[in-house]
């Protein structure tokens, strides 16, 4: 990036910084009062934004884990800005989660007196370890200065492990809530793995893309590996969601079909169509087949695709509160926080917009102190 | 005949003198009151005045002693197990209720289990159930324990109402226990499902598990939010739980920012009440008791071929049944 590019970014990065301390401020001083969701939809933006953070989190370090457990060396570059990206948007996600909490200095009790029955506790818990695993890998990544130790092999198997653990958790926290035909659905849990896995495979091929690095042939080469990894991942995603959808759908008679209706052709349709479909799927998978080895087109695809998932995100959470459990109920009593629609306030967004703008900062101070240059040993060869 | 002599002049004027040896006895029979003369009928009426006087204030007296001997009655009163339940069979069904949650008062809460029962033939949807529930637990803007959903059936001509109350169903299954994080909500013994405002961190994890929409959020609204001043009556305590919970503007003190949900007035059936909105059921329709008593009245409905409970396909065993 030149010195334009640099000015431009940065005033937008800050343009988003004061405007989430702004909702910061707001959500602080005002409580709730200024959220949109209420009881009958009371999850929006920052549980959706919570399981998009997350699942980032858990994408980016997978690939590390899986670089530790396989020893892929052409890769081995990539290990540090991935673990970075988990850890800054693991701690956006946790802290995006807390400002949803009607009582956020109460946090501390999901450690203290947790019911782990509860997946959202055990979920919280994960969370929590997941984070100093990641941190913990960080350091260890960086003591070792590149070089692949023999616990590294441990440490990626029980990565593994433990990402598809969290992530199926995180997946199963909705699946098993019986009550709601439209998150109780054996392919929660699976969807929860594969968009974790898509979203944060993406996001590190936008950082690796957009992070300075000679453009030679090594970079060329992982930004293949990388792009195929996320156009693989995008169509299993779309598989996934194909049988999702078809199956409530085909007959179209129960309250699955009335409710997939909604998400295509509903009030917020664009979200699935335009966002989804076209700007997080078809356009990154057009891009990223078309040029595979470009630093713009994996920038771009890989960014696309990282940054509408929270598309897949909003359509998840939100459209499962839409239905009334009884009819009349929402003429029965009548008020804001009575009713069964949703779309985020500005304070919710600029909340998430805090949020993103934390992940950038962080990031960005992680990378400038960890001296993390991504593809400095890309050339080591291997496998 | 005695003949009655003219009355004095100060007499007439509101003198003391009395008159009254001059009068005929009134058993007298042969003398028409309204043909004696004046001074005699002053003097009779006087009389009567007194006479009605201490009546009236002997009734007084006896009438108040009485109350208060009813009343030392009531004090006292210790309710007996009913013989007989049929003895309220004339239709007073509140007051054998009452009697029966005294009586099940009185044996260990494991030993007791509540449940509601509500005839949807009795509910004539006036939502005097909501209000009441409301006014009882002081409730805020955006928190309801008991909407009353009215859906139109049929089709013209033939249309009808149905009006379905709609309760905490206290499950015996209940989905929204398992998935607090923090132990906030339990089942209790009694079965009636519980939230502890002091632990509860505001996740809502419950409100999306329960299949009825049960439980609500205090997002810390009042209804004179927009305006200048608060009114005092929105800022007086509620005593769910048998606590005092002060709600206060521009704080996040519990109960606000927690999930709410009915508790079939505990904090009214620990001082031998019952719930507001079934003493408040304009129709009769909302019944209320102890369902291990084979001889309670909510026993009795429930075993009725008219009894449904909602969504029961998904298990949850609500504790609230509907007449249909």
């Amino acid at each position: 990036m030149n010195k334009t590019q640099k000015t431009i970014v940065f005033i937008i990065w800050l343009g988003l910084a004061l405007w989430g301390l702004y909702g910061v401020f707001q959500r602080m001083s005002h409580g709730e009062l200024l959220v949109n969701y209420g009881s009958y939809v009371p999850w929006g933006l920052w549980v959706a934004g919570k399981i998009y953070f997350v699942g980032l989190a858990i994408g980016s370090s997978f690939l590390v884990w899986v670089i530790y457990a396989f020893d892929v060396k052409r890769l081995r570059a990539l290990v540090r800005p991935a673990l970075l990206i988990s850890l800054v948007t693991m701690i956006a996600g946790l802290l995006v989660i807390s400002f949803d909490l009607g009582h956020m200095w109460r946090l501390y009790e999901v450690f203290t007196r947790p019911n782990f029955s509860s997946l959202l506790a055990i979920a919280t818990w994960l969370s929590m370890l997941y984070l100093l695993y990641v941190a913990w890998a960080l350091i260890t990544e960086i003591a070792s200065d590149g070089k692949t130790a023999g616990s590294q092999y441990a440490m990626g198997w029980i990565g593994i492990f433990f990402a598809l653990m969290f992530s199926g958790a995180n997946g199963a926290e909705f699946a098993t809530l019986v009550s709601n035909p439209y998150w109780h659905s054996a392919l929660g849990p699976i969807l929860s793995i594969g968009g974790a896995l898509l979203s944060g495979v993406a996001l590190v091929l936008a950082a690796t893309a957009l992070l300075p690095a000679p453009s030679t042939a090594p970079v060329q080469e992982t930004l293949k590996i990388l792009s195929r990894t996320v156009v693989g991942l995008l169509l299993f995603v779309l598989l996934l969601e194909w049988s999702e959808y078809s199956v409530a759908m085909w007959y179209g008679r129960d309250e699955s079909y009335r409710l997939m209706s909604s998400i295509l052709f509903g009030h917020y349709w664009y979200v699935f169509w335009i966002f989804h479909i076209l700007l997080g799927s078809v356009a990154p998978l057009i891009v990223l087949l078309w040029k595979p080895t470009g630093r713009l087109a994996a920038a771009i695809g890989g960014g696309l695709v990282a940054l509408f998932y929270i598309a897949v995100r909003l359509n998840h959470v939100i459209p499962g509160f839409i239905t009334p459990a009884m009819k009349g109920l929402q003429e029965a009593y009548t008020d804001s926080r009575l009713q069964f629609e949703y779309f985020p306030s500005a304070n919710e967004w600029a909340v998430f917009a805090f949020s993103v703008a934390l992940v950038i900062a962080l990031f960005y101070i992680g990378y400038r102190m960890l001296s993390i240059l991504p593809l400095k040993s890309a050339n080591e060869g291997g496998k | 005949m005695k003949q009655f002599n003219q009355p004095r002049r100060s007499d007439l004027d509101g003198g003391h003198q009395s008159v009254s040896g001059d009068c005929p006895e009134s058993g007298n029979q042969n003398q028409d009151i309204f043909k004696a003369p004046q001074a005699c009928r002053i003097s009779q009426r006087r009389k009567f005045l007194q006479n009605s006087l201490l009546v009236a204030g002997g009734l007084s007296i006896f009438a108040a002693f009485q109350t208060k001997t009813a009343q030392a009655a009531d004090a006292d009163q210790k309710p007996t197990p009913l013989s007989n339940p049929q003895s309220f069979a004339d239709g007073n069904h509140l007051e054998r209720m009452r009697v029966e949650l005294i009586q099940a008062l009185k044996k260990p809460v494991a030993e007791r289990k509540w449940v509601m029962v509500i005839d949807q033939q009795k509910c004539v949807g006036c939502s005097a159930c909501t209000v009441s529930c409301c006014a009882e637990n002081n409730l805020p803007p955006g928190v309801v324990y008991r909407p009353v959903p009215k859906v139109e059936t049929g089709t013209f001509p033939n249309v009808s109402w149905v009006f379905t109350p709609r309760p905490c169903m206290h499950c015996d299954n209940p989905p929204c226990v398992p998935v607090c994080p923090v132990k906030a909500t339990w089942k209790r013994k009694d079965g009636i499902v519980v939230i502890d405002y002091d632990i509860c961190i505001g996740c809502r994890n419950c409100l999306a598990s329960c299949p009825y929409n049960a439980r609500t959020a205090d997002f810390g609204e009042f209804y004179g939010s927009p305006t200048p001043e608060i009114m005092d009556y929105e800022t007086r305590p509620n005593y769910e739980y048998s606590e005092q919970w002060r709600r206060k503007p521009g704080t996040e003190k519990s109960p606000i920012g927690n999930a709410r949900k009915c508790h079939f007035c505990l904090h009214r059936i620990r001082e031998g009440m019952l719930p507001a909105c079934v003493t408040t059921c304009l129709g009769g329709a909302t019944y209320f008791g102890d369902s291990t008593d084979r001889n309670s009245l909510v026993h009795e409905l429930a075993g009725s071929n008219r009894v449904r409970r909602l969504k029961e396909e998904l298990g949850t065993e609500p504790s609230v049944y509907y007449l249909v």
